[in-house]
């Protein structure tokens, strides 16, 4: 079974996918086409940078020189506010002046119980299920302060289509996530390349921060952001979860 | 006029608030400031300010930036007047800032400096503590700094925004044990309010009930579990908070629980 919120009649609500695509929602049902896909979750989504192998090695050389002077010793997360959370098929906007975008690609937790303190043995306990996520960031040129003004735009964060029950996933290190731009694939990674694994990075923030059910938590992005521009369509993809789609305007 | 969240007899209540920190219900009836619990009065996103007091800039051993250095806090870290935060176990350094809060009243998106005031719709008080130990110079002031469960006490009010004469000409203060440990002024903001809103709604929209917190001038110090701080800004009220140890802190919330 597969959880989504549905906008119908103007409300938000939560529903379910059976296998026939059919959304079933208050014991109705409808099409997919009949009503149109909100954020997964209503909460700020937590992101965590630089937990890619590929991109790590890329950058740590740099990471022992001012400003930075020593690599990261925990895990780096950013903050995603309510404003960024956007649905599968919304339009993203790329600002005036700006010619193009930056894509990130990423796999996302949802937790369904509060989360606090929790040790890496129990985190799947915590996690109901996943989902994928697409960082829409201008292009980042440093990691020394908070990303507000790079990442937090109106719509910056799509999240969805849907959760895909943790059950249905034999091993989230497994996954392998794509970008296509315009239906062509850009770019390919594996969730195995994770440097910080899905157990540690939710030990790790919960050491310090209680998540409330439905809070998502994004594992990482992949090395390389792809660009996009106005009028490219954007779809970020794990077979087991879906495809999440967006166009840029 | 003054308004408040508040839990009474385990219910949420929005109420009013008088000078002497009294409450009054909607349907009338009233309550000490010591016989309710306090609630953040407020939950949207919080866009918080780094060096914003070039004082406190200069005591930290940085120059005042060029641009605004904005952080943001998540909902775990919010807790009302009178409530407890804890000071994590085996670190050297937990400080108090002072800040004033400006609230978002409505949607502002695009607005110019000279219409940001319209956009107010009033003020609280936020005490932004760090944990300084766990500074990292990657998205600097890191979660692990600033999101720390409980550590950003919020309220206790919002006091409407033409109840205040200058939000850029308040005294702003410190007490940790009754004794004055931080003294500022809002004139001394690096980037005053209404900047904030223009630059903020430049690229993103702020919705009713987000809030600014400016930043702290200089003065920071260590606190202890066992201190009582209470923060200050005239004209706009007090917010008292209390340090905790850590095991005191989940102790008590597995009771809750």
């Amino acid at each position: 079974m597969k959880k989504i919120r549905v906008n119908t009649d103007g409300t938000l609500r939560a529903a379910t996918v059976d296998e026939q695509a059919i959304i079933h929602v208050d014991g109705k049902t409808m099409a997919p086409e009949q009503t149109r896909l909100r954020p997964v979750t209503e909460h700020a989504v937590i992101c965590t940078a630089l937990n890619y192998t590929g991109h790590y090695q890329q950058l740590v050389d740099a990471f022992h020189q001012p400003p930075h002077n020593q690599p990261p010793r925990q895990p780096v997360f950013f903050i995603k506010p309510v404003n960024t959370l956007a649905g599968h098929l919304d339009e993203v906007a790329c600002p005036d002046g700006v010619a193009e975008i930056h894509t990130g690609a990423g796999l996302a937790v949802v937790i369904d119980r509060t989360a606090s303190r929790v040790t890496q043995e129990q985190v799947y306990d915590y996690i109901g299920g996943y989902t994928l996520y697409n960082d829409f960031t201008l292009a980042e040129d440093s990691y020394l302060r908070p990303p507000v003004t790079s990442k937090c735009l109106d719509g910056y964060g799509p999240v969805g289509p849907y959760i895909t029950d943790r059950a249905a996933i034999a091993d989230p290190h497994e996954l392998v996530i794509s970008t296509y731009l315009n239906g062509a694939l850009q770019q390919t990674a594996s969730t195995k390349d994770l440097r910080y694994s899905i157990p540690a990075l939710i030990e790790a923030l919960t050491e310090f921060m209680t998540l409330a059910p439905g809070a998502v938590v994004v594992s990482g992005f992949p090395p390389g952001r792809v660009a996009v521009r106005r009028g490219d369509e954007v779809r970020v993809e794990i077979a087991q979860l879906g495809s999440l789609t967006n166009r840029i305007i | 006029m003054k308004t408040a969240r508040v839990k009474i007899n385990g219910e949420v209540q929005q109420v009013t608030v008088n000078d002497d920190y009294s409450v009054v219900a909607a349907h009338g009836a009233s309550w000490r400031e010591d016989e309710v619990t306090w609630l953040p009065p407020q939950h949207g996103t919080v866009f918080a300010l780094g060096l914003n007091y070039a004082d406190h800039a200069a005591e930290l051993a940085f120059k005042a930036p060029q641009q605004p250095l904005l952080f943001l806090k998540t909902p775990n870290t919010f807790i009302g007047h009178r409530q407890r935060s804890y000071r994590p176990d085996n670190i050297d350094y937990l400080h108090y800032e002072a800040e004033l809060v400006a609230v978002i009243g409505k949607t502002a998106r695009r607005v110019k400096q000279r219409e940001a005031m319209d956009y107010v719709g009033g003020y609280t008080l936020c005490n932004d503590y760090a944990v300084r130990d766990y500074l990292e110079n990657y998205y600097r002031p890191n979660l692990r700094v600033k999101c720390r469960d409980s550590l950003s006490p919020l309220g206790p009010y919002i006091i409407d925004r033409d109840d205040i004469d200058d939000p850029h000409d308040l005294r702003l203060s410190t007490y940790v044990n009754g004794e004055l440990r931080q003294q500022g002024t809002t004139r001394d903001m690096v980037f005053k309010i209404p900047f904030l809103i223009e630059y903020l709604s430049a690229f993103m929209t702020l919705q009713p009930g987000d809030m600014i917190s400016t930043g702290t001038p200089k003065g920071l110090a260590d606190v202890q579990p066992g201190d009582e701080v209470v923060i200050e800004v005239e004209q706009v009220g007090r917010l008292i908070n209390y340090i905790v140890s850590e095991q005191e802190y989940f102790d008590e919330r597995a009771t809750c629980l």
